[in-house]
């Protein structure tokens, strides 16, 4: 399970690759539209602060206040392109996947389930979605809380339930936390897929990023300058909390196997002794 | 013939006592000096971190940590309003004082294994000091942040950087697992969050123990960067 968005980070360093190649003017987009264009497309906040901190600081991207509009728009478009490439229609497949949950409507007089994890009516984020096409049709979908609770493949086969028109208006209206679900689950191969179309990226630019760990729980990536200088490294997923003890385990076995060493050679030397007395006492 | 074996007996007892005591006596030594070791290794970072930083191993990771001398400034260059210099990855920006600690803590912005050695790492996800939000540093608990679990509410943290003073209450004592990721995450509100592992004797643990503190008092250096 994959706690935190890995692509997210790359598609980051991928707008401050675009934000970073270019001149100065005045513009009506602001660097506050990127991180907004972020947010819609479900970017955890620890991750858009640290680029926030990163785009701040002059020693390595300028002043941010300088970019240009067509920077800021390039590094807006490639946010919502990148995750748009995970989030595409096809052909319908009408197997039905995923069921929801009906409850029953509260009585008045009667009192609440004392169980808050019961899909309550009034709960807005367990409520299925009613959907407008296009063409003025309606249809409805599961509930965002049921959504991100499917499995990456299910929500994609959930959604190829659709028609291609409804399945678009579906993605469109996505909200955040439910991209953010999908980002969460992305496959390793699709991860490391995504890693190297930005590494290229960044290469251009004499930007190096490299994937220093990378398993189902945690990915640590590292960005370094032309002069190989490191300039960045984030972690996501279960190390987003650090690690702030020493393992102590080594030492501690080291010391057991010495005891148990002294242990065997004071048994061993101490049987000889006996035996040797025995014999003795014997041939006596 | 039997003197000879209840000799090479004797001589066996004679070489291998000394080593038996010595495999006990390192066994000894190696447990009781951890804590010792630990103490030690504060220090040196606080001492040693120019000899630290032109650590071979460093250099293979391109890692170049930017120390900085953070000076006290006189009560008449301080003002309300202020500029923030913002911290490079691995540069020494703030020193955190406190009375139960017993040195003065050196944070580091960035988070990595080599830094964690040399002081608290604030991780490069959270606030700047002056930028609203959540200012999030840990540190090792068998070494600058051993005196966390010791930090009480109403309990004041000084923060220097080179750019200003910020004055920290603690607000609450957390613990937490660290699949857990609420206290670290930004917010709203402006706030610096402290977290450490809990004490184990083997070591590496899942809990955390921390506190959040709010921000009370912040002071700007008005002539800018203090050399």
């Amino acid at each position: 399970m994959i706690k935190k968005i890995f692509m997210g980070f790359l598609i980051s360093l991928g707008a401050a690759a675009a934000l970073v190649a270019g001149g100065l003017t005045v513009s009506a987009t602001t660097i506050d539209d990127v991180w907004q264009a972020a947010r819609e497309e479900g970017w955890p906040e620890s991750m858009i602060q640290d680029y926030y901190n990163l785009a701040q600081s002059e020693q390595y991207y300028g002043n941010s206040a300088d970019w240009t509009e067509e920077q800021l728009q390039k590094a807006i478009e490639m946010i919502h392109s990148e995750s748009s490439k995970h989030l595409t229609t096809g052909p319908q497949i009408t197997q039905q996947i995923v069921t929801t949950t009906t409850v029953a409507p509260i009585k008045p007089g009667e009192p609440e389930s004392p169980d808050k994890n019961e899909p309550q009516p009034s709960d807005p984020e367990k409520q299925p979605i009613t959907l407008t096409t296009t063409d003025g049709n309606t249809f409805t979908r599961i509930s965002k809380s049921d959504f991100i609770a499917l499995s990456y493949d299910e929500k994609q086969a959930y959604i190829a339930t659709f028609p291609p028109a409804q399945q678009q208006v579906i993605i469109d209206n996505l909200t955040p936390e439910e991209r953010r679900s999908m980002l969460k689950q992305l496959p390793v191969d699709k991860k490391l897929e995504v890693a190297n179309n930005m590494s290229d990226v960044l290469a251009e630019i004499g930007y190096n990023m490299t994937v220093e760990d990378i398993d189902n729980e945690t990915i640590k990536l590292s960005l370094r300058n032309k002069d190989g200088e490191l300039i960045g490294q984030s972690s996501f997923g279960k190390d987003v909390v650090e690690n702030t003890g020493y393992d102590r385990r080594l030492i501690y076995a080291a010391a057991a196997g010495l005891f148990l060493i002294a242990l065997a050679g004071t048994v061993f030397i101490i049987r000889r002794t006996i035996v040797k007395e025995n014999t003795a006492d014997e041939r006596k | 013939m039997k003197e000879n074996k209840k000799q090479s007996g004797s001589l066996m007892l004679h070489i291998a006592t000394p080593f038996i005591l010595f495999a006990m006596c390192m066994g000894i030594i190696m447990i009781v000096l951890i804590k010792p070791s630990d103490q030690l290794q504060r220090y040196k970072g606080l001492v040693f971190m120019d000899e630290l930083k032109i650590d071979p191993e460093n250099a293979n990771t391109g890692l170049k940590i930017k120390d900085n001398k953070i000076d006290a400034v006189d009560e008449e260059y301080l003002s309300n309003k202020g500029e923030i210099i913002r911290p490079v990855y691995a540069e020494h920006y703030a020193d955190l004082t406190c009375d139960v600690f017993e040195t003065t803590v050196p944070v580091y912005w960035g988070s990595d294994i080599e830094l964690f050695e040399i002081g608290a790492c604030q991780s490069s996800g959270s606030a700047v000091f002056g930028d609203p939000g959540n200012s999030v540093i840990s540190a090792h608990v068998n070494t600058f942040f051993a005196e966390l679990d010791k930090l009480k509410v109403g309990d004041i943290i000084t923060v220097k950087t080179n750019y200003g003073i910020f004055t920290y209450t603690v607000r609450e004592n957390i613990s937490f697992k660290n699949s857990e990721k609420k206290y670290v995450i930004p917010t709203k509100d402006t706030r610096m969050t402290l977290y450490t592992c809990t004490k184990d004797v083997f070591g590496g643990s899942d809990q955390r123990i921390g506190v959040i503190c709010d921000l009370t008092e912040t002071k700007y250096y008005s002539s800018g960067k203090e050399e």
